[in-house]
Order: C-alpha cells, then sequence, then structure tokens
C-alpha cells in the first residue's frame, strides 16, 4: 500500500535525521569494541581530532555547493594548489603564507562558479576535470618534488588552534547556512532553480559564491595541511574531494540539495569518516584495503543519499 | 436506460489518514460521456487512477460489463479496454511519436525478430489520420513536439486501443483551441461507437458542452449525479464547493479608469524571429489583459516583462523610476511581481516548506546585519499566508502537499509580501478549482483597487472579458488587436483577433 504523502514526508525527515547519528554510533561502538577501547585513548582521540578537522572545515564549506544540487569534487586539488603556492610564501612570513593560502582558492573557487554558472558547464564534469588540471598545477608548481616551510612554522600545527577554528567555522557555517541569504538561497537553488531564479534571485551571484565558499574552507585546510606536513608535495591533498564528498553522505546529506540540507551533515559525517578510517588502522586492516573500503562505503552512502531522494520524488 | 458499462461499488482508498475516496458508488452507462468534477483533492484523480488500473482500492469493486474488474497495472487495465489520458505529460522523450503510440505493443510489427519502423510508422500514421491529426509525423521525436502536440500522441495512443471506457483527466487545462476540437470530436466519436467517456474537468463551460451526465465528488465523496440538460450550474457549483457561490465572480464594473498614470511601458519588444515589434503600457489601476492562442507568443512576452527573457531589440521600462528591466532580480527590486503559467516547476518550490517559499523573495529586505531569525521568517509567513487563506496544517507544511490553488496562494503570497507593485500573472487561475478562483478574482480586483498594476495573460476567453480593463489580443507574436472593458464585449469579439 502506498502511504500517505505527508506520512512519508515525516518518515524521511526523521530518518535522514536518525540514521547518520544511528550510524555515527554504530561506528564508535563497533570500533572501540574491536580495538579494545584503544579508539577513545587519549593519544588516539587527538589523531582522530587532527583527522576530523580538515575533513569537517572542508565538508562545511562543500555542503554550500551540495545544497545547491551541485558537487564539488576539485577540492583536493584546491587544498593542493594553496598549500603549494602557500609554501613558497611561506618563506615571508605567516601572514603571507596565509594570505596566499586563502587567496589562491578563493580565485579557484570563483574561476569554478564562472564556469558553471556563466558557461553551463555541469558541476560535476567541470570540477572533476578542474581537479585534473589542479593537480597538473601541482606537479609542475612543486617540480615533481615538495616544497618545505620554515621549521617555525611547525608550531601551527597545535591542537587548540585547530579545535578552535573548526568551531569558529562550525559556528560561522551554521549561521551562514541556516540565517543568511547565502544559505537560505543556496538550498532553494537545489529545490527549484527555476522557481528561486523567477523569484527575482540572482541565481548565478549565489552558485559562484558557493563554489568560493567551498573553495575558501579547502584554503584554510590546505594552511593546516601544510604546517603539519611540513611541506607541499603531489601527495598534498589527494583523496580530500572524496572524503569531503563521504563525510557529506554520511552525514545524511542528500546529493540533491534542497530544503533538507543541513551543516549537522558536514560535522556528524567528517566525525563518522574520521572514526571509520582510524577505526581500520587501529583493527589492523591492510592499507590497500582501507582504500577499497572507503570506495565501497562511499558506493554506499550514495546509494543510501540516493534513496533518499527517489522516496522524496515518489512522495 | 442502457446497462451499466461500468459500475463503481462502494469504492474507498485511504492515504494513511487522509480518506481520498469514501464508499463512492455510481455508474457510467454504456454510450454516454460522464463528466467527473469536484475541486482540487476532491478524489477525481485517485478515482479514475484506480480505474485506469494505476492504483488499487482498499475496498469497494469495479465491476465492467457484468464481471468483476480489478487491473493490475496500466497495461492490464488498457488490454481490457479501460484507456487514460492523463494530466500530466505521459509520453516518453527520446522517442518517436509512432513508439510512443505504441509502447508495449510492438510485437504487432515484428518481422522475424526485429521491429519494423516501418511497418510501425505507417500504422502510426493511421491512427493520427484516423483522429484528425495528421499533421504530426509519426518519424517525429517527441522532444520535437510542444505540450499540445505531445497530449494528442497520448490521444493517438488511447484510441489506438479502441477502449470500451477512454478517462480523460483534465487534458484540456493544457491544451488550446485546436487540440481541445480535436479532443471534443474524438469524444463524440466514441460514443457513436457505443463507447463511454469518463471526463475529468475544472471547465464547468466544457463540461456542459462536452457531456451527457455528471458525477460530483467532494472530499472523497460521492454527492450527486446529474443530467446536463436542464442542468442546474449554481446547483453544481454548490454541490463542489459544499456552500453557495457567487453567481458572477468575476468583476462587475464597468467604469472606466479617472486617470491614466503609465506603470510599465514596453516599447518595441522584439524577442525573436516571431515574436516583433510589441508595444504598449500598463497603468496604475488597471487590469491589463494579454489574450491569444497558447503559442501566440504572449506568454514569451510575460516573461520578458520580469527580465527572464533578454529582448533583441525594445525595452520594458518601469514609468515611476524610468528604469528598464535587464534581469529578474532587478525587475524584483523595481517591485515587479511575476507569476508564471507553469506554477508546480517556477512558481513554488515543492518540497519546500510555505515560510521558505514566502519568505524567497523577501529575504534580503528582511535581513537584519545579513540575517533573519526564523521567528521573524515565520510571522511574516503566517502573515501573508493568513492574508491569502491559504489552506495548510502550519507553514511548516510542505507545498508539495498543498492543492494546486493553495499553491497558487502561496506564489502569490510571496509577491504580496514583497509589496509588488507590478504584477504579471501567467494564467492565474490555470487548473484551479472554482473556491480558490473567486478568491483570486477577488484579490486581482482589490489589487486594483489599490493602484496596483496587473498584466493578466490568459488563454481564458471568460475570464479575459470578465476581468480586464483593456485587452491586448496577440497574434503570431505581434499585436492584433485591443478592446476595451464593456459589457457587450463577448468571446466572439476576442476570438476574431486571435485567429
Amino acid at each position: 500500500m502506498k502511504t500517505n504523502a505527508a506520512d512519508v514526508n515525516f518518515k524521511k525527515i526523521n530518518l535522514s535525521r536518525v540514521i547518520p547519528f544511528a550510524g555515527l554510533i554504530l561506528v564508535t561502538i563497533f570500533f572501540t569494541l574491536v580495538s579494545h577501547g584503544n579508539l577513545l585513548s587519549i593519544q588516539n582521540v587527538k589523531l582522530l581530532i587532527n583527522q576530523m578537522f580538515t575533513l569537517c572545515v572542508g565538508a562545511i564549506g562543500c555542503a554550500f555547493v551540495v545544497a545547491q544540487g551541485n558537487l564539488d569534487f576539485s577540492v583536493g586539488g584546491i587544498l593542493g594548489v594553496s598549500a603549494t603556492f602557500a609554501a613558497y610564501a611561506s618563506q615571508k612570513s605567516i601572514g603571507a603564507m596565509v594570505i596566499t593560502a586563502l587567496g589562491v582558492s578563493l580565485a579557484i573557487g570563483l574561476i569554478n562558479g564562472f564556469i558553471h554558472a556563466k558557461l553551463k558547464v555541469e558541476s560535476f564534469v567541470l570540477t572533476l576535470a578542474m581537479q585534473f588540471v589542479l593537480q597538473g598545477v601541482i606537479v609542475i608548481a612543486t617540480k615533481s618534488g615538495t616544497v618545505p616551510i620554515p621549521f617555525s612554522m611547525y608550531s601551527l600545527d597545535n591542537l587548540t588552534l585547530k579545535i578552535i577554528t573548526v568551531i569558529v567555522v562550525g559556528i560561522i557555517g551554521y549561521i551562514v547556512f541556516e540565517y543568511s541569504a547565502v544559505g537560505k538561497y543556496s538550498k532553494a537553488i537545489g529545490s527549484g532553480i527555476e522557481a528561486t531564479r523567477q523569484s527575482g534571485i540572482s541565481v548565478n551571484k549565489y552558485k559562484i559564491v558557493a563554489f568560493m565558499i567551498s573553495a575558501f574552507t579547502a584554503g584554510i585546510c590546505s594552511i593546516f595541511v601544510l604546517v603539519r606536513t611540513g611541506a607541499a608535495s603531489t601527495a598534498t591533498g589527494k583523496f580530500f574531494e572524496t572524503d569531503v564528498l563521504t563525510a557529506l553522505v554520511l552525514g545524511g546529506i542528500s546529493l540533491e540539495g534542497g530544503s533538507s540540507s543541513k551543516i549537522s551533515s558536514a560535522i556528524i559525517g567528517s566525525l563518522t569518516l574520521a572514526i571509520l578510517s582510524n577505526g581500520m588502522v587501529l583493527w589492523g586492516i591492510n592499507e590497500h584495503y582501507q582504500q577499497l573500503a572507503k570506495g565501497l562505503i562511499f558506493i554506499v552512502a550514495v546509494w543510501l543519499a540516493a534513496g533518499n531522494s527517489r522516496k522524496k520524488r515518489k512522495g | 436506460m442502457e446497462k451499466p458499462l461500468l459500475e463503481i461499488k462502494n469504492l474507498s482508498k485511504s492515504f494513511g489518514v487522509t480518506r481520498a475516496l469514501q464508499d463512492v458508488s455510481f455508474s457510467i452507462s454504456k454510450g454516454t460521456i460522464c463528466g467527473l468534477v469536484g475541486e482540487n483533492g476532491s478524489g477525481k484523480s485517485t478515482l479514475s487512477s484506480i480505474i485506469a488500473g494505476m492504483q488499487g482500492s482498499d475496498s469497494g469493486e469495479l465491476i465492467l460489463e457484468e464481471r468483476v474488474f480489478t487491473p493490475h497495472n496500466i497495461s492490464d487495465a488498457s488490454s481490457q479496454g479501460v484507456s487514460m489520458v492523463v494530466q500530466e505529460k505521459g509520453t516518453i522523450n527520446k522517442l518517436t511519436v509512432a513508439e510512443n503510440i505504441f509502447i508495449g505493443k510492438e510485437e504487432q510489427f515484428l518481422v522475424g525478430n526485429l521491429i519494423s519502423k516501418k511497418k510501425m510508422n505507417e500504422a502510426a500514421d493511421s491512427v493520427l489520420k484516423l483522429i484528425g491529426a495528421e499533421e504530426i509525423k509519426s518519424e517525429a521525436m517527441i522532444d520535437e513536439l510542444n505540450f499540445e502536440e505531445c497530449k494528442i500522441v497520448e490521444i493517438a495512443r488511447a484510441m489506438e486501443n479502441n477502449p470500451r471506457l477512454l478517462i480523460i483527466d483534465e487534458t484540456t487545462t493544457a491544451i488550446a483551441h485546436k487540440g481541445r476540437e480535436l479532443l471534443y470530436k474524438l469524444i463524440k466519436e466514441v460514443k457513436k461507437n457505443g463507447q463511454s467517456v469518463l471526463f475529468i474537468t475544472h471547465d464547468l463551460d466544457e463540461l456542459q458542452m462536452v457531456s451527457d451526465e455528471i458525477v460530483v465528488l467532494r472530499d472523497g465523496c460521492f454527492i450527486g449525479k446529474r443530467v446536463n440538460q436542464n442542468l442546474d450550474v449554481q446547483e453544481l457549483k454548490a454541490m463542489m464547493v459544499g456552500r453557495e457561490v457567487s453567481d458572477n465572480f468575476y468583476r462587475n464594473d464597468y467604469s472606466e479608469l479617472e486617470k491614466l498614470e503609465p506603470a510599465l511601458c514596453v516599447e518595441n519588444l522584439t524577442l525573436d524571429e516571431k515574436i516583433q515589434e510589441i508595444t504598449f503600457t500598463a497603468h496604475k489601476g488597471e487590469i491589463l489583459g494579454l489574450g491569444g492562442l497558447s503559442e501566440c507568443g504572449m506568454h514569451e512576452i510575460g516573461k520578458a516583462l520580469f527580465g527572464l527573457i533578454k529582448p533583441i531589440t525594445g525595452k520594458v521600462t518601469v514609468a515611476d523610476k524610468n528604469i528598464s528591466v535587464r534581469n529578474a532580480s532587478q525587475a524584483k527590486k523595481l517591485a515587479i511581481a511575476y507569476l508564471s503559467k507553469n506554477r508546480d516547476k517556477d512558481s513554488v518550490l515543492l518540497n519546500t516548506s510555505v515560510v521558505d517559499n514566502i519568505v524567497l523573495p523577501s529575504i534580503s529586505s528582511l535581513s537584519r546585519a545579513g540575517l533573519l531569525s526564523k521567528r521573524k521568517e515565520k510571522n511574516f509567513a503566517k502573515k501573508w499566508a493568513n492574508e491569502l487563506e491559504v489552506k495548510c496544517k502550519d507553514v511548516n507544511q510542505y507545498v508539495s502537499e498543498l492543492s494546486g490553488g493553495n499553491k497558487q496562494k502561496v506564489a502569490i503570497a510571496k509577491w504580496l509580501g514583497k509589496g509588488s507593485d507590478i504584477f504579471i500573472f501567467d494564467c492565474p487561475t490555470r487548473g484551479i478549482d472554482i473556491g480558490v478562483k473567486e478568491s483570486i478574482y477577488h484579490l486581482m480586483e482589490a489589487l486594483r483597487a489599490q493602484g496596483k498594476s496587473i498584466v493578466m495573460i490568459s488563454e481564458e476567453m471568460p475570464e479575459l472579458i470578465g476581468m480586464s480593463d483593456r485587452i491586448i489580443i496577440i497574434k503570431d507574436g505581434r499585436i492584433s488587436g485591443e478592446l476595451k472593458r464593456s459589457v457587450d464585449l463577448v468571446e466572439r469579439d476576442v476570438i476574431q483577433y486571435m485567429i
């Protein structure tokens, strides 16, 4: 029997809110058990925060693009390119490094947004291609080697600073997403782009803004990745784009975008993915299998997310 | 009385707590055209979809020529002689016209193991010819056809089946004069062959013209059945709405505007090779009707007034500010509001709450320091939803769950909330039930009285004549005539400029 539209709606909201939480709790319990409690040891929690930090910051920015029903598969490349140029700038000063990282990332976001909004290139294809372009830029800019930063800047790899940053980004992200025009328009665009345009909203402008936000948070991440690893290289930012999208989807965001999008998806999802990846290491799973497992998790998460929107279409 | 073709016995259907059909019983005789009316949400579509095999019922039964009829799906129903033309688009893109007509029935064209396209096209051509639509080519891709032509292909598909019962669900709202004429002719032919038609429509004039008997549903219940001869339209309306409806819901004043103050000036607007040299002025306190056939270009002109289509030459200027419209977001700032003909896709966000829809155009003006609180949003939405009497559980309800009329009210509420001065309404009452229709007309009168300017684009003659201070008629992309409001104005006066 077909259920009432209102019921479907009711279930949809509740399930899509509850499943990510349940998933997080299950993953935590499971890996706590198989790691004999090591998962939640102080040492490991510090590691978890480090792993979760970049994911979470990146996912918060990327959520704006996803809310519009688009994808950003280039954040890994953006992180890498920003880190590379920032590493060169770091020879001058910390300020120069930070400004370079953020400036470069914003510029790439602007290019992404412009090509998508004005030249009407589909976001998935565009950002995937952009990812290749950016990886090429990294290879050229690092001359296939590494670009180190001054030893003095290692002190920036500081857990307290990261916690403060993730909280600040989280709060600002939440406020912008829920209470400002940028967030509201982004969800509206995902719900119905034509109706949004016909409500007198400059859809193109806000598409560009979303790609810039997504790139900007990748730029923030590039600074912290750089000071943690001490150098930019061709490996910097690798797989960051899939990790960010996996985190969002595990957090329950619908890849169709729209009004059900929540910034909390970024936070819950990045926690879940960080625990999953970390837990697999503690469990002693071979590194090669971890990559495979992450890929499978991504597929399952996308399938679940698509399931949500399948129901949405029926309801 | 003839033997019934289809008997509907105690049919009930619930969706969760909503009882879409409650114990509905009536019968359709052989060789009759049975009209089915009721407001949105009255259960018409649920009933017809059960008969057509799209879904099952919870209880009750259908008896088709003395045999229990429980179709499992659409093709099961059609193989037993019940075909339906649906309200929305039912054709499949990327297939040809012939492939659409014979979908699921391709085996008859097998030559060896392959389907003969030639045979199929020939058969399709003959079906199209039979129904009088030979200008549609069987080998054409569906994508190349407009909505009306797609509907005709669907009708051809239904007719090819030689149905005992043909169900037509509000198809005519989507199609213009030519298609309607064709459909009416077909309906009469079906009847002549001793077959029956279940005809669902919002248009009471059409219903009176076409049907033999009329069944009224309200809130999922069978209210009554009337014979079309000596039909009391007022009674019918009252049966549908559940209360008395005023005789004439159009304006009844015929006073001229005291002074003509321009609001929106359209100068030499040329949009493409067809729509050219459009010049007119909409005044304050005026309802300016823009009429014509569906494909005449008036809908595109409406979009251009709101900056959604960029003109090749010419301009649209807001008189007070002497600024020309460049795009939609600027048009909004110039206090222009636009309501699309395509409500579900263009006017409302379906899977989004009533609040988010009503607030959307006003977000930036309501925000303080770039931020807008949920409470302020909610109060704003409540105020305008109440103002327009939107029927919803609360403002957090999804718009997709509202009836067509209430969706339209939400779309209008967002522009009233924005405080617009110039309203471009494209088919504002299309597919909307009488109750809401009446309130939209009253609202237009109230806006007019406040000195707002309304450009009403419409394919409905009575609406154009009944509401407009002035009617501009568009034919093949050009202005073909202009008529002033008058008691003596009749449909014929308008139609002569249209075709």
